[in-house]
């Protein structure tokens, strides 16, 4: 699952620590999400989306290698 | 997100730390005094101070610690069992030679810290890798 997090979060102009801040979760957190290395719960995930004031269909989207 | 995953606080890390340090000493004392690698005795103060060590929250706690934590330890317990099986098949069934003062068969104790320092040193590696992404 790939993600636009980095964006809408530079769009909202907030640094990776504000965002894990908001959400609860360690910054390490949020750069490993960032970079496609963790995918987080789904609670998480609209927390996030919350956060950044957008659906999370707007900022996750699948892969095709999701439905293998 | 169970919040709950982990008992112990954060602090008990610092106990953890202390209990291994009191193990490698108590086993230096025992050589100092009998002669001999007492392993078991550095096993015991392994094991309970990585109990604390990993078995406690992170200073944030949250999902992907949860996560990799999970994925460590899944990890160390199939390797460490691999490992401590196949010694202990080479030198009780095929009897091979060994050096003075090397122990027979691993104890649960010396499983139990062999799992426990793998299971601790890959959570801190895919912590830090989690964080090397960034400075990239």
């Amino acid at each position: 699952m790939k993600n636009s997090i980095k964006l809408e979060r530079v769009r909202n102009n907030l640094t990776q620590a504000e965002l894990a801040d908001q959400v609860k979760v360690a910054r390490q957190t949020i750069i490993a999400i960032e970079a496609n290395k963790f995918v987080p719960s789904t609670i998480l995930a609209f927390k996030i989306a919350k956060a950044l004031s957008c659906k999370a269909d707007d900022i996750f989207q699948l892969e095709e290698t999701d439905w293998e | 997100m169970d919040k709950k995953a982990f008992p112990y606080a954060f602090w008990t890390k610092i106990l953890g730390a202390l209990v291994v340090v009191a193990g490698v000493i108590s086993f230096f004392l025992q050589y100092q005094r009998k002669g001999i690698f007492d392993f078991n005795e550095l096993a015991i103060g392994f094991s309970w101070g990585l109990l604390f060590i990993f078995f406690s929250k992170e200073r944030t706690e949250d999902e992907m610690m949860q996560v990799l934590k999970f994925r460590s330890l899944a990890r160390a317990i199939v390797i460490s069992f691999f490992a401590t099986h196949l010694y202990n098949y080479l030198f009780l069934n095929w009897r091979l030679q060994r050096p003075d003062g090397i122990i027979l068969s691993i104890s649960a104790y010396q499983f139990l810290a062999i799992t426990l320092i793998i299971a601790t040193g890959t959570f801190y590696f895919l912590k830090y890798r989690a964080i090397a992404e960034e400075d990239q």
